[in-house]
């Protein structure tokens, strides 16, 4: 069941408000348990057996290191306290390792295991050594990757003592299954959601209004601009050899718009959704598009899942006594600048391997990654080389021309690492890159082949100003402008001619129904 | 308690107004006569319908009917299709065309879709008999833009009456796939109902129906003819297993499929066409157009469709 789903939309969401406004305060949580399980059996099946299995390891991991506590707290009056307590210390951190290792080990067999075997099988075949590693067929249950980050981050809060253990199950297992958000995120903390989840605060007509509102802003972007790209990205990133580089770099181009259209409007369906019930999930994009570095997009893009590496990965990799004493050694070698630079490179790879392999078993998630991790770190590197520059040319650093100038040299480096990203494998995504440099010819656009790529002129008109629209949108929530609140004040005649006019241009212009396919949400994907 | 009364009072003000507008859209977005739910056919003017998935969509060509026999008809197959969405397509079918008869490819038969996909068919398509709209919202490029030329995908496409044209060659090697069983695959009941529906639809609009499957090593076995041949022999209604067939010209497995035998090539799918050309010219059901003037535009059709067939230059 698709979030852009009219089975989703007009059946089962409103079906489970009705429920959940009909039950008194207390019990409303539990409408929204057993909706996020239907939803996800629905989805996965018996695999809904991964997600209980996770729920329930995450919650004894918790009430264990609770037990611990208690049971040093007990003592503290003890002579031999600091001895118990170290004792204590190493075996909750031993636990935590089994809660981790359990929710890391099960999405790598479920995600990893056959890209690990296959190349592992591939080297030995290099070595003429006989394979040995079997090939599993496994069905991996939706959204996996974003529940197990989830339970991790509960159980290392907990460890860390930022707050303390939920006994109860029910309202864990609603944090881990909550149905707005677990095909595609965003990535909850418990700290953030948990509580207004469990509260089953009232429908309020705000709520409603404003949820409904998102949810018709994330169909826009899903249903007209990205699934009315999906055959023209599809094609040539089968198809590239049979294009001209001009093509493939429209295709990148294209699937940059398409991946960003598509997650960014499932996400504003889920906290629509999640609104209309009161819950304020976490925002995941902020216009990243007007990054000016790629540190910059990442905290625009995807936040929930940058903010996870950084707490979870960054700081504590930073922290430890080992990337510490390197940090000193590289200030005393390097200087106040490259010192803390070096310092950051073993944490900074860290996370964007993960980052790539997060996204999934291939080498050109891992080079997606890896992408990344030099650029970020190569501009962290040349942060004094490029301030002095500025400095000695008089280049206003906030000044208009450089960060339209940034902005364009990050669309550059965006639209490349999308095309690795989609590229079916590493090596077409260089065949790929190559093309567009040595096979360059603007015939494209004047003997008609590109109104074979499966969009019309009538749609490439519907995506280049859906794309304008987005852009406006984008302008001004940069300028700060909250839209729903501003449109809320206007008169009701003008108001409501808006709020129609948003849902017959979704109607109208949707890429659905006879003549198109439908298009899975693509980071259910990953 | 006014103030109470006014967000549902404004809600259902709201909805009354959505309501009025999306009938004022459904009825603008409606196509005012029933041609075009078929290509670009004129309404009632096909005699025969092909239905399937991608089996079909690549195994027949019905301009190489009218070529030999002048039967007009149309191939509805679509890659991937399901036997509801299939049902769902011949009850659009109904609406425009009164086909004598509806060859059914029975591949789909045994194509299995989760429940839920398959829910969320059945309310897409009650949303589009409530809401046109929502059914009709691509009529947009029609209304807005009423006189601009088809593109050459679309075109093609009606050149070769929905027959989709592969000339690539990519040889099945798995030597032989007809081994004999008497074993039954039973067809799943979601789709023995689709399959009653759809049998129970032809009945009523007074369409023949008939079951052909096209070969393919890949998707056909012994199993799965023997569940079809006793759910039509329970109906009564004509079922030609091509893979089974010995009076048809041989497929050649090295020269007719384009890839490893899932699916037929050009080459293959006039093989197939000749075959049930023959088969339904014995039956009668269906006339000879090629006199007709009002089906002069199918020879136009014809000699562009030999020439992008490579029949004729």
């Amino acid at each position: 069941m698709q979030y852009n789903s009219l089975l989703y939309l007009l059946v089962f969401l409103p079906v489970v408000l009705l429920l959940y406004q009909l039950l008194p305060q207390r019990h409303r949580w539990k409408i929204l348990l057993g909706a996020s399980y239907v939803f996800f059996f629905l989805l996965s099946r018996k695999l809904i057996v991964y997600l209980l299995l996770s729920t329930v390891c995450m919650h004894y991991i918790g009430l264990w290191l609770e037990r611990c506590d208690r049971v040093l707290a007990g003592q503290k009056d003890a002579q031999n306290y600091h001895a118990l307590k170290t004792a204590a210390d190493r075996k909750r951190r031993r636990i935590l390792w089994l809660g981790i290792l359990w929710q890391l080990g099960t999405l790598l067999l479920l995600k990893y295991f056959n890209f690990f075997s296959h190349n592992a099988d591939a080297l030995l075949a290099k070595l003429s050594l006989p394979a040995f590693l079997p090939t599993l067929k496994m069905a991996v249950p939706v959204g996996i990757s974003f529940f197990t980050l989830q339970a991790i981050s509960y159980m290392v809060d907990v460890y860390k003592k930022k707050m303390p253990t939920d006994e109860n199950l029910g309202r864990l297992a609603l944090y881990m299954a909550f149905f707005p958000a677990i095909m595609e995120g965003p990535i909850c903390r418990y700290g953030e959601t948990a509580m207004s989840l469990y509260e089953g605060k009232p429908l309020t007509y705000q709520n409603m209004s404003f949820g409904i509102q998102r949810m018709i802003w994330g169909l826009f972007k899903k249903v007209v601009l990205a699934d009315r790209l999906s055959p023209l990205v599809v094609l040539i990133f089968t198809k590239y050899t049979q294009y001209s580089g001009v093509t493939v770099l429209l295709g990148a181009i294209c699937y940059t718009l398409q991946l960003y259209a598509d997650f960014s409007g499932c996400i504003d369906i889920s906290i629509g959704a999640a609104e209309m019930f009161g819950v304020r999930l976490p925002e995941n994009f902020r216009q990243p598009f007007f990054s000016r570095t790629a540190s910059e997009f990442w905290r625009r893009w995807h936040i929930t899942l940058g903010a996870w590496f950084k707490d979870y990965i960054f700081y504590p990799l930073s922290l430890t006594k080992g990337i510490k004493r390197l940090g000193k050694k590289a200030r005393l070698k390097f200087g106040r600048h490259i010192g803390p630079v070096v310092q950051t490179i073993i944490p900074l790879l860290a996370v964007w391997l993960s980052n790539g392999v997060w996204h999934g078993a291939g080498w050109n998630y891992i080079f997606f990654g890896l992408y990344y991790f030099v650029l970020i770190l190569t501009g962290n590197l040349l942060e004094p080389l490029l301030a002095k520059t500025y400095t000695t040319l008089h280049v206003n650093r906030n000044g208009v021309f450089l960060r339209v100038v940034q902005t364009l040299k990050m669309a550059v480096i965006i639209v490349t690492g999308e095309l690795f990203f989609n590229a079916h494998g590493l090596k077409a995504g260089f065949l790929m890159l190559r093309s567009i440099f040595t096979n360059f010819s603007l015939t494209v656009f004047r003997d008609g082949s590109l109104l074979q790529l499966g969009l019309s002129a009538k749609d490439f008109a519907v995506v280049f100003i859906g794309c304008l629209i987005m852009l406006a949108v984008s302008i001004i929530h940069e300028k700060g402008v909250h839209i729903r609140q501003s449109v809320a004040q206007w008169h009701t005649v003008p108001r409501w001619c808006f709020y129609y006019a948003a849902i017959l241009l979704v109607l109208i212009f949707g890429a659905y129904g006879s003549g198109y396919t439908p298009v899975d949400p693509l980071y259910a994907n990953f | 308690m006014k103030e109470k009364k006014r967000p549902a009072v404004r809600i259902i003000a709201f909805l009354m107004i959505l309501s009025v507008i999306l009938i004022g859209f459904s009825f603008l977005f409606k196509p005012k006569s029933a041609a075009g739910c078929i290509a670009d056919e004129e309404s009632s003017s096909l005699d025969y319908v092909v239905i399937g998935d991608s089996e079909c969509a690549t195994g027949f060509s019905p301009m190489e009917l009218w070529k030999k026999y002048g039967y007009v008809g149309y191939n509805c197959g679509v890659a991937g299709q399901r036997l509801q969405e299939c049902y769902y397509l011949l009850e659009q079918i109904f609406e425009c065309q009164s086909p004598r008869v509806v060859l059914l490819e029975t591949n789909m038969c045994f194509q299995s879709r989760s429940d839920i996909r398959m829910a969320q068919q059945a309310v897409d398509h009650v949303a589009g008999n409530i809401v046109s709209l929502y059914e009709y919202h691509d009529q947009w490029k029609q209304l807005l833009f009423p006189n601009e030329g088809e593109t050459a995908a679309r075109n093609t496409a009606n050149v070769n009456k929905g027959f989709r044209t592969t000339f690539q060659v990519t040889a099945y090697t798995g030597g032989n796939y007809v081994i004999p069983s008497s074993d039954v695959q039973e067809i799943a009941s979601a789709q023995r109902g689709y399959l009653d529906q759809i049998v129970s639809l032809c009945r009523e609009k007074g369409a023949q129906l008939i079951f052909y499957s096209t070969p393919s090593p890949i998707n056909w076995t012994y199993q799965k003819h023997n569940g079809l041949a006793d759910f039509a022999d329970d109906n009564n209604i004509p079922f030609l297993d091509l893979n089974l067939a010995a009076d048809m010209e041989a497929i050649d497995w090295s020269q007719d499929t384009f890839d490893k035998g899932d699916h037929l090539n050009f080459r293959g799918a006039a093989k197939i066409t000749q075959y049930m050309g023959a088969y339904l010219s014995g039956t009668g059901l269906l006339p000879d157009h090629r006199s007709d003037a009002a089906y002069a535009g199918w020879d136009e059709k014809l000699q562009a469709y030999l020439v992008g067939t490579k029949q004729s230059s």
